[in-house]
Parts: structure tokens; C-alpha cells; sequence
């Protein structure tokens, strides 16, 4: 039951990537700052992700040792995700049909490399991820809200800062999310500890 | 171990190469930079724009002929704010240019890029208003929006249709040299630049 659920929401959340990289709904989205920055590259990254995650890897081949706990998946993921994040590649995605593509691509590798390598990493691979993201995140989130003139040729100044502002705050909730999920993973009793105290 | 850590620091070396190529060794951050940067290693020849300037006379934007230095910007009469600091920033620049005795040296040219609503009579109007001299200041109304279309692509002029017959658009002056090659983007905030470097440009060739 649970299964079928989890494929059906995979399923959705694919289309959904799908029809964010083509037009028209792509031509749609990136023509807000707000919802390419917010809509069609996390959707993206997130389908890729997910999907990549339901790949069933083999526990020891040569490869996983070049990826030891995902550090360089990650980290490719989190380069990737920032370059996106730059006034100057984003211009170039709305003006550009070529950088457009190339995003795509990157941003699903991003993703598939995200999927993959996060099984492999412990707590603390994860930390240092999610904390850089949230860090990047802030800071371009910042750098949109309190810029007085505009960053991008393609966006207008109105869209540029609530996209500052959501970038805030969506990091503020990947944040307390994770942050939460940890805590709610480390801090549930053990039954059986629970007994004995009794 | 190690593996990991080479695949690692191939990863940061790659992304460290890839920021660096995007961000032109790390000195711009916005395409308005880069394309400045970029014009002023590399002037760009532009294409030709004909208009109707605020005679009613059919101009050019940049007269081959008479090889004056331009400096141009890209305006819609109705716009009440970048627009009018740069109508100011003209008004400036025209009296330095009459000062300095540079009429034949440089030239001011004002396009307009809502050539529909911004026809002969509005850019009479609009000239006279800032008493644009025609022999100094020409303010041209395109003909061809085709054309138009090329020559903002060109000089990185975007203006995108807002609420209200407004538009948002980038402003800045753009030096046209002798040849006809867009040489330099200058922020408004400074129009003595705008015009030092024109002398520049008229004295070099």
C-alpha cells in the first residue's frame, strides 16, 4: 500500500520535472526569477534525487571507493546548486536557450548525484551538505532582498526581491526540517531502555 | 580513502574552474558587468539604425560620414525614472560638450525603444521639453523594430513590458567610436566618464 503510494508521488514528481524542462511550462518558469529559482531547479534537482535514490546499489564496488561516505557527489551537488544561484548564470538561462539546456542537464546530474551519494554519507556528511545549502541559500537569498538595483537583465527588481525573501525563508525551513528530523531520529527511546527505567 | 579524496578535490578543483569561467576570473557578478567588461577588452561593430529624430528628419544612429564619437542611450518618453536622470545626465553633457567646443568631436543620441507611442511629435515634444539641440542631441524615434530589436541585443539593453505602459530596463552610456563599434558602457552615475572617454576614442583614431 505504502509502496504504491511512494510511486505514485515518484511518478508525479517526475512528470512534473519533465514538463519543467520543456517548454512551454520551462519557458513559463523561467521567465519569474521566482519561479525558476524556486519552482523548476529545485523540482528538478528533487525528482532526480529521489528517483536516484530508488536505485538499489551494489554494497562493494570499485567506484563507491572513489565516493567514500558521497563526499564528492555531494559536493558536486552543492557546486552545481550554487552556480545556479548566481545573477549571472541565471541571465543566462533566461536569455539563453543553450545555457537553459546546459542548467538542465546539470541541475538533473546534480540530483542524481545528490540521490546516490546521501545513502552513502554518515551524520556527518549530511550536516556539512544540508548546512552548506542552507548557507548558500541565505546568503543569495540576502544578496537578492537588499540589492537596490537590478541583478538580472531578464528580471524586475519587484520579482528579484521576493525571490531574496523566499530563498530566506525556504532555507529557514530546510533548516528547522532537517534539524527536526535529526533530533526526532537520535532522540526516540529505545523500548526496551524504556522498560528497565521503569 | 584516498580515492575519495582525489575524486574530491577533482570535484572543488572543477567547481573553483566553473565559477571562475562564469564570473570572468571572479571579477563580475551580473551579466551587465560581464558585457561591460567584455565590450570594453573587445569594442563590437553595431548594426545599422535608422530613425526620425526630433525634426522629423530621417538619422542615423551612428553617421559614418561625419565620424563623430556618439554616446547613446535607450529611453521611452513616458518613463519617470531612470529616464529622467539620464534626460538630465544629456542636458549635462550637451553643455560640456558646447563648452569644451566638442561639437564636431561628439555627438548625443537618445533611442527610443517604444518607437509606437514615442512618435515624431512625442520626441519633438520630449526634445524641446530638455532643449535637446538637434546639431548636438538627436533624439530618434526607430523605424524598423526589427532593426531596433537587433541593435538592443547588441548594446544589452533589456526592457521588459511592466504594469501601467511602463517598462523595466537597464541604462547606461554607450560610446560608439569613429569606426562604428560600440567601445565602452558607462554606469549614469557617471557622465563626465561618459565623456572623457569619447574624447579618448575621438583622439585615438
Amino acid at each position: 500500500m505504502n509502496a504504491t503510494r511512494d510511486r505514485v508521488v515518484l511518478a508525479g514528481v517526475a512528470s512534473l520535472a519533465v514538463a519543467s524542462s520543456l517548454p512551454p511550462l520551462s519557458t513559463l518558469l523561467v521567465r519569474f526569477m521566482l519561479t525558476q529559482m524556486l519552482v523548476q531547479i529545485p523540482v528538478i534537482f528533487l525528482a532526480a534525487a529521489s528517483l536516484s535514490a530508488q536505485i538499489r546499489l551494489p554494497t562493494q564496488t570499485r567506484w563507491m571507493r572513489w565516493n567514500a561516505q558521497g563526499a564528492p557527489g555531494l559536493l558536486f551537488s552543492a557546486i552545481v546548486l550554487a552556480f545556479w544561484m548566481t545573477p549571472i548564470a541565471l541571465d543566462g538561462a533566461a536569455a539563453d536557450s543553450l545555457w537553459e539546456t546546459g542548467k538542465i542537464v546539470s541541475v538533473v546530474t546534480a540530483g542524481i548525484s545528490a540521490g546516490i551519494s546521501w545513502r552513502l554519507g554518515s551524520g556527518v556528511a549530511h550536516a556539512f551538505y544540508v548546512g552548506n545549502m542552507v548557507w548558500m541559500t541565505v546568503t543569495a537569498g540576502m544578496l537578492y532582498q537588499e540589492s537596490t538595483e537590478r541583478l538580472c537583465n531578464a528580471y524586475l527588481w519587484d520579482d528579484q526581491a521576493i525571490t531574496g525573501q523566499a530563498l530566506v525563508g525556504v532555507s529557514v525551513v530546510l533548516a528547522v526540517t532537517w534539524m527536526l528530523e535529526v533530533a526526532g531520529r537520535n532522540l526516540r527511546p529505545l523500548p526496551r531502555q524504556g522498560r528497565r527505567s521503569d | 580513502m584516498t580515492r575519495t579524496l582525489i575524486a574530491t578535490l577533482a570535484v572543488l578543483i572543477a567547481g573553483v574552474l566553473a565559477f571562475a569561467g562564469l564570473t570572468r576570473g571572479f571579477t563580475v557578478l551580473t551579466a551587465e558587468s560581464a558585457r561591460r567588461q567584455a565590450v570594453a577588452a573587445a569594442p563590437i561593430p553595431i548594426p545599422e539604425l535608422i530613425g526620425v529624430d526630433q525634426q522629423g528628419t530621417r538619422r542615423r544612429l551612428f553617421e559614418s560620414a561625419e565620424r563623430r564619437v556618439v554616446i547613446v542611450d535607450f529611453i521611452y518618453t513616458r518613463c519617470t525614472s531612470l529616464c529622467s536622470a539620464l534626460g538630465s545626465s544629456y542636458q549635462r553633457l550637451q553643455s560640456a560638450i558646447e563648452a569644451q567646443h566638442l561639437e564636431n568631436a561628439v555627438r548625443l543620441v537618445t533611442v527610443s525603444f517604444d518607437p509606437a507611442r514615442d512618435t515624431p511629435e512625442v520626441i519633438h515634444e520630449y526634445g524641446r521639453s530638455l532643449g535637446a539641440k538637434p546639431d548636438i542631441w538627436t533624439i530618434l524615434q526607430p523605424l524598423d523594430p526589427e532593426a531596433l530589436r537587433r541593435s538592443l541585443k547588441v548594446f544589452g539593453v533589456v526592457a521588459t513590458p511592466a504594469p501601467q505602459g511602463q517598462f523595466v530596463h537597464n541604462a547606461a552610456f554607450h560610446v560608439i567610436d569613429r569606426r562604428g563599434r560600440l567601445s565602452r558602457i558607462i554606469d549614469i552615475s557617471h557622465p563626465d566618464v561618459a565623456l572623457a572617454a569619447a574624447r579618448r576614442l575621438y583622439g585615438a583614431s
